[in-house]
């Protein structure tokens, strides 16, 4: 195993470019899982980034969060900012995993790693927040949305790095983030949903329930359109429409379906008149 | 390569291989192996330390990412400091022993995580799977209530230990350089919930609105995992 380790994001840029299959390394949380017995990974060469201080900070700006690439969970959860503001981002950290996660988890990582069941993922798409990634050939910015293209599958070419998460401050009249795992605490998603209303515009966002986390643009109408809704089986085929669950070592197909109706049809009784 | 640390307060620099995680490094390069190996995927949490003041999975540290900074193993702490674990029955077969005081004593400096959370959330990165967790709780409250939480130490000389741990991690707040935090604030050390006010207004995991939505489902969860048999995980 080679390690690389840059201290700035433009010689980390050029490492990516001399070593286009260099695995960039945050926090390590997932790419050390079982990490003894994963012997082909011992060979593959490693761009740290531990030491770019750069990429350590969260800051904010009239318009936007921005969260760096070395940014934990850890950092958004202390920040009462991000509480206040943006809460959905707090919600889903604390439920991620424990502090030991949280400590050393980071927000790019969770991006990266494209898992269609991450928490940090699914809050970030609700936020409409957009991927900021650099190459030696410069910077582009893709809307989170945009950036997963299948299982596992994202825009981001080997030589990039992302380095930036941009997320917008705006004001909510709604926000709901609900997460079904298998306990409350050190699980991974079965499903999981991300609701915002903004000025009548709805945002849904579900995890586990496709190859990517994804938006849901069907229920996204039916809240728009003010659809009556009298149970939650008349958004089954709403769902339907968006995603496509499968059966596997966490949940079922149809498991999945069901809760995530549930889990709409009750977080958002309150908010949506038509919902009987 | 060669990584220098400051390790339960005193200076250490060693060899390490770039593929060594810092629980080899401790175990195997230092010999501290009161640091347990439990799952090696970062869920038991029996691997916790403390590193720059905030519990880790030292299972999935990269060793080399530690150099320059402050790390706290079980053997800092004096083992008299527990008595209320061993009166409570904390400890069975102790393989989870040494994270679950490890995570504590990150509690025990930073007694305003309590007004944000609650200690089961905080200490739901370690796993026991002898004696359930109402002792461990049951000691912990005992013992992050001991003292005054805040590490006063004038009770006994016994406190020197955790006393001088935490003098470290009053030290300057720097994760990985001296100018890392760029205005970012502490990373973990004391003082890292925002206190007084901010969190007050969550009052649990669940603040908001999908609380409904949540019972529902949960017992929902209940029953489809008990007819599918499904493994946890």
């Amino acid at each position: 195993m080679s390690v690389l380790t840059p201290t700035t994001v433009s010689e980390a840029c050029r490492l990516l470019a001399q070593h286009p299959g260099a695995l960039p390394v945050a926090g390590g949380t997932d790419l050390f899982v079982h990490w003894p017995q994963r012997l082909d990974d011992h060979d593959r060469t490693y761009l740290d980034l531990s030491g770019i201080n750069a990429l350590r900070t969260l800051r904010w700006t009239d318009e936007e969060l921005i969260l760096s690439a070395l940014t934990t969970y850890w950092d958004v959860i202390r920040d009462p900012r991000a509480q206040e503001e943006l809460p959905l981002l707090v919600d889903a950290a604390r439920q991620v995993g424990a502090i030991q996660i949280q400590a050393r988890g980071t927000w790019a990582g969770n991006i990266v790693n494209a898992s269609p069941a991450a928490d940090g993922v699914l809050v970030l798409m609700a936020y409409d927040a957009s991927v900021v990634l650099e190459s030696v050939e410069g910077r582009e910015v893709i809307p989170l949305e945009d950036f997963y293209q299948g299982y596992r599958m994202m825009r981001r070419r080997p030589e990039q790095l992302v380095t930036w998460i941009r997320v917008p401050r705006r004001s909510y009249d709604f926000q709901l983030f609900e997460k079904v795992g298998a306990r409350a605490a050190q699980a991974i998603a079965k499903v999981g949903v991300a609701v915002t209303l903004r000025g009548g515009e709805w945002r849904v966002v579900a995890s586990s329930m496709a190859p990517t986390v994804c938006r849901c643009p069907a229920v996204e109408e039916l809240l728009s359109l003010g659809t009556p809704v009298s149970d939650p089986a008349d958004l089954l085929p709403v769902i339907r429409e968006d995603v496509s669950p499968i059966d596997d070592i966490r949940s079922t197909a149809r498991y999945r379906e069901e809760v995530m109706a549930r889990l709409l049809y009750f977080g958002l009784r309150e908010v949506c008149p038509t919902f009987a | 390569m060669r990584v220098s640390f400051a390790l339960n307060g005193q200076r250490v620099s060693l060899e390490i291989a770039s593929g060594d995680r810092l629980l080899d490094v401790l175990r195997c390069g230092l010999a501290l192996t009161g640091t347990k190996e439990g799952c090696g995927e970062g869920e038991c949490g029996s691997c916790t330390v403390l590193l720059d003041g905030l519990p880790v999975n030292s299972c999935l540290v990269p060793a080399y990412q530690v150099r320059g900074c402050r790390v706290e193993t079980v053997e800092s702490v004096n083992p008299e400091e527990l008595e209320a674990l061993h009166a409570s029955g904390a400890t069975q077969c102790g393989a989870c022993t040494p994270g679950v005081v490890l995570t504590a004593l990150w509690v025990r400096r930073n007694p305003q995580l309590l007004h944000s959370h609650n200690l089961r959330e905080l200490m739901a990165g370690n796993l026991c799977r002898c004696t359930g967790y109402d002792g461990i709780i049951d000691g912990l409250e005992v013992w992050l209530s001991s003292d005054g939480s805040v590490d006063s130490g004038q009770d006994s000389p016994k406190d020197s230990g955790i006393d001088g741990g935490q003098e470290i991690s009053e030290g300057p707040e720097t994760p990985t350089g001296p100018e890392a935090a760029e205005g970012q604030g502490d990373l973990g050390g004391p003082g890292v919930a925002q206190g007084k006010g901010g969190p007050g207004s969550q009052d649990g995991p669940e603040g908001k609105g999908g609380h409904k939505a949540r019972e529902v489902s949960q017992e929902d969860a209940g029953g489809v995992q008990g007819r599918t048999g499904e493994a946890t995980s």
